[in-house]
């Protein structure tokens, strides 16, 4: 394996389509044995999708947090922008607090006893993208030797406002979904399930091809987000070598997020070994971020 | 509006407060006299400014910071008392 290649622990999440209404409550006290108070389905999200991967093995308490989502906590953006433009009034503190996107942050070093730094990184089309590029900066160059890095996007209503907002077509499914990784550089504790070998952005297919070609191996798989354009995603498959990936179970809809699914499929299934996998997704300007995982 | 029964009032702010802060407890588990904020129903400054903000919503009272306002918000028997009061000098 590439020496840079950061080893994934655990992978963890959840996942559930337009017509499942959870109940987040009640998760959370089945997995923290109590109720969290004034927190929303974006938090709730937060902590029941990282609950897997932080108890896979001994979380060390100087774990970086790298927490991201497409949207954001849109829940209580709209209930704190309906107070103050449409009602006129004083925001609610409880709501107006949550809309910080970090502050699951807060709530994700309190229950699982985390003492690192925690970033709240996103890019609105490549956001789980933009998290594991700087977590693997990070840790390439700051020591950080353990991070989770996660991601959550929430539905809200109604359907046809929340589609505008992601950019979903009318007849697409839409989802929800919060997806966990635990990075460690020198952890021995646990066998990687794993490995992150690259994570970049590109301007165009020509650059990405350059710079992926000499990382990859003879039995790559390639998939590509809901924007690759496919006469670029056709240039990949041709110029890279690489198959295309059948995921055993696909993302249940659309949201900002939904690679999240991809790539803990990939690691958890058994028919994937000593093989890679290349995400690549496109956004509005064109331009292409690619993550590439890896498995022994 | 019509005056305020406290009892009746006191039974809505029950509901309020377990709506507003999320609390893990039923409105019908509150004391009239249990303490809101710290020891007791264990809320904090962000409960208490909640209920504040909702108040004045519901009932277009503002509680306002200071003494007259702590004691106010110590339980819900003297929260329902400072709303029948402001709503009779007003």
């Amino acid at each position: 394996m590439d020496r840079k290649a950061i080893p994934i622990i655990a992978a963890s999440g959840i996942e559930y389509p337009a017509n499942e209404e959870p109940d987040f409550k009640a998760q959370i006290k089945q997995v923290f044995g109590k109720q969290i108070r004034r927190i929303g389905p974006f938090i709730q999200m937060a902590l029941i999708g990282a609950a897997d991967s932080v108890r896979a093995a001994p979380l060390p308490e100087a774990t970086n947090v790298y927490f991201t989502s497409g949207s954001g906590d849109m829940d209580v953006t709209i209930d704190v922008l309906h107070r103050t433009v449409r009602d006129r009034q004083i925001p609610k503190p409880l709501s107006f607090v949550n809309t910080v996107s970090n502050a699951a942050c807060f709530y994700l070093t309190k229950y699982f006893s985390i003492g690192g730094s925690t970033s709240f990184v996103s890019t609105r089309e490549f956001a789980l993208e933009s998290a594991f590029f700087q977590a693997m900066t990070d840790m390439s160059v700051l020591d950080v030797e353990t991070a989770l890095v996660g991601s959550v996007d929430i539905l809200t209503t109604p359907d046809t406002t929340h589609r505008t907002r992601v950019g979903s077509a009318p007849a697409e499914e839409l989802a929800q979904g919060s997806h966990w990784f635990r990075l460690a550089r020198s952890d021995t504790s646990a066998t990687p399930i794993g490995y992150l070998v690259d994570t970049s952005i590109f301007k165009d297919a020509g650059s990405l091809i350059d710079h992926l070609k000499p990382l990859l191996s003879a039995n790559c798989f390639i998939t590509f987000g809901n924007r690759a354009d496919s006469s670029n995603s056709q240039k990949m498959i041709n110029e890279l070598g690489a198959q295309e990936y059948q995921a055993q179970k696909q993302p249940a809809g659309h949201y900002g997020t939904n690679c999240g699914q991809i790539f803990r499929d990939y690691l958890h299934r058994e028919d994937t070994s000593a093989s890679q996998l290349l995400y690549v997704q496109q956004n509005e300007q064109g331009h292409l971020s690619a993550v590439l995982l890896a498995k022994d | 509006m019509a005056e305020l029964d406290k009892d009746t009032l006191m039974a809505e702010l029950k509901e309020m407060i377990v709506e507003e802060c999320d609390t893990e407890v039923e409105a019908d588990e509150i004391a009239n006299d249990i303490r809101l904020v710290g020891e007791g129903l264990e809320l904090d400054s962000l409960d208490a400014l909640q209920i504040s903000l909702a108040i004045k919503d519901k009932y277009g009272v503002r509680i306002e910071g200071g003494p007259d306002s702590r004691e106010a918000m110590a339980n819900v028997s003297s929260l329902a008392d400072f709303i029948i009061k402001a709503k009779q000098a007003s």
